[in-house]
């Protein structure tokens, strides 16, 4: 028997890959912020003047597009890859390929809101936010750890390493301290100081004073 | 304690070698090896997207044929692994949990990170040289397309001299080693390996090895005993391609260090010594020549005067003296 038909579901795994650490966002959406808190900024970059914040689940309306990008080659959405399987496709539905619009490799790292200026990768739509729960994120992350469709969580195995080895995937993780994480993590929280850090900026010629 | 002192040695993990290794796939190679009616298929069932979801271009028509598939499908359960059905509801079930969003980046990141302390002690959050480390990390990430982060960035540095390596999470989680931090000679340099880093979280090269592998992994269910040469072709996916990755890293890098106002030079600075280091040109997946893409950024943007560079090599200096 052939191996092939046995094998092809597995495209489904490559094709339906994509880019959502920056979901495709259109003026005019609307969107959440899935981040603990949302900076607004004057102008498109974070070496602007801080306009206000939101918190977790507002609901924002997008007026506009700024800092628009290609998708990188190797991500499962860019040009090159979108590209490459409009090639099979119509190589093998026998017709000319299409160029492929801009909007499906493209995305902002901005989005105008009414107030300001906030970063992408804190906004997204309603269906992916509401998977930002918790208990949804971590039964997801647990099954991408383990390699399996479903499991249930565990904070004391020790995971895969894929997506954090050393160099030659010599690095490999001890056992999960998630106390200790989570006590940086906490101790970290909220003491970033602005005023301080454009001090470090100014001092040393960069970002907006370079 | 002076960071400067400290003569690395031992385990040199090459740099931001370090970091992220990935396993990207390149679709052409399964592409090959479908064809005939099977080809015909998937090029129906993927089809194009539909209506405005892109992103998740093809799953609702796959899933649309899911229950028609089932009716044919026959397998036992002892052949779960195998037959059509439980690939493609493995596929689905792994597009799904790939759909992260940053919550999920974060909590991926967490459960990696928890077990790099889990193997070495860190320095305070409030050690000078961590506080150093994070404003230098925090002006990089204020020019990448990723500023906004689930929560506030954790840089961590790593208390082992003998360890020269950095690297990143998603959700923002970056670590330097002591012995990386003696490695590098001033702030630009330094910049550059944290760029380097930060460029595999803005470019989603950790979920993208993971997707990857999970892809590589259902094709290894599917091909079963019938491909037992196969190798070759999942040595590619694990080794071969993470070259475009570093490369990629490296050259978003270096634009991020030089947007952020650094001389983006330093990468190569950096990258010459680190290849003396290992004693070997370069590691395994990586670009055999990794400098010229830094040297074509750093060429396309104006130069940065050595004043600038020498005043924040002072101020390095003092930070890890003290």
């Amino acid at each position: 028997m052939s191996v092939f038909p046995k094998m092809w579901p597995l495209c489904l795994v490559f094709s339906s890959f994509s880019a959502i650490a920056f979901e495709r966002i259109n003026e005019g959406d609307t969107v959440y912020v899935a981040c603990e808190s949302l900076t607004v900024y004057e102008k498109p970059t974070a070496f602007s003047k801080v306009v206000r914040s939101y918190k977790f689940g507002d609901k924002l309306n997008v007026t506009g597009l700024k800092q628009v990008f290609p998708l990188p080659a190797t991500d499962f959405s860019s040009k090159k890859f979108l590209e490459k399987r409009e090639k099979e496709d119509a190589a093998r539905e026998e017709r000319r390929p299409q160029p492929i619009p801009e909007e499906k490799y493209m995305r902002a790292a901005w989005l105008q809101l009414k107030d300001g200026y906030g970063a992408a990768s804190c906004l997204v739509k309603q269906d992916l936010f509401s998977s930002q729960t918790e208990e949804e994120v971590l039964k997801r992350v647990e099954a991408l750890a383990s390699g399996k469709a479903k499991r249930n969580f565990s904070e004391d195995e020790s995971g895969d390493m894929t997506a954090m080895r050393g160099a030659a995937g010599k690095a490999k993780g001890g056992k999960a301290d998630y106390e200790t994480i989570d006590k940086l993590a906490n101790a970290v929280k909220g003491t970033f100081n602005l005023d301080a850090h454009n001090q470090f900026r100014q001092q040393g010629s960069l970002g907006e004073y370079q | 304690m002076s960071y400067r002192t400290v003569v690395p040695r031992g385990i040199v993990i090459s740099l931001f070698l370090s970091c992220i290794s990935v396993t990207h796939v390149n679709a052409n190679p399964l592409g090959g090896l479908l064809g005939g009616d099977a080809a015909k298929a998937l090029g129906g069932m993927m089809g194009k997207g539909k209506g405005d979801s892109e992103d998740q271009q093809g799953s609702g028509s796959a899933l649309d044929i899911l229950g028609g598939m089932k009716k044919g499908s026959g397998s036992s359960d002892g052949d779960q692994g195998r037959n059509p059905l439980s690939l493609i509801q493995g596929a689905m079930e792994a597009n799904k949990n790939s759909t992260l969003g940053p919550m999920g980046r974060y909590y991926l990141g967490r459960k990696l990170s928890a077990q790099v302390i889990g193997l070495y002690k860190p320095l305070s959050i409030d050690d000078p040289v961590t506080r150093y480390v994070r404003d230098v990390v925090m002006t990089v990430l204020a020019a990448s397309n990723y500023a906004g982060n689930y929560s506030d960035p954790l840089v961590i540095v790593l208390d082992d001299p003998g360890l020269v390596n950095a690297f990143a999470a998603p959700g923002n989680f970056v670590f330097i080693s002591t012995g990386m931090l003696n490695f590098v000679k001033n702030e630009d340099e330094l910049a550059f390996v944290l760029a380097h880093e930060i460029a595999h979280i803005e470019l989603d090269h950790g979920l993208n090895a993971i997707k990857s592998k999970q892809g590589a992994d259902l094709f290894k269910d599917a091909a079963g005993d019938v491909v037992a040469g196969m190798g070759g072709l999942f040595d590619a996916m694990e080794n071969g391609f993470s070259a475009d990755l570093e490369g990629e890293a490296d050259r978003r890098g270096a634009e991020l260090v030089a947007l952020a106002g650094y001389d983006p030079n330093a990468g190569v600075a950096v990258i010459e010594r680190l290849e003396k280091l290992q004693g070997r040109k370069h590691g395994t997946g990586y670009p055999a020549d990794r400098r010229s893409a830094v040297e074509r950024v750093a060429a396309s943007h104006s130069p940065v005067s050595s004043d600038k560079v020498n005043k924040r090599a002072e101020r390095f200096n003092a930070k890890l003296s003290q």
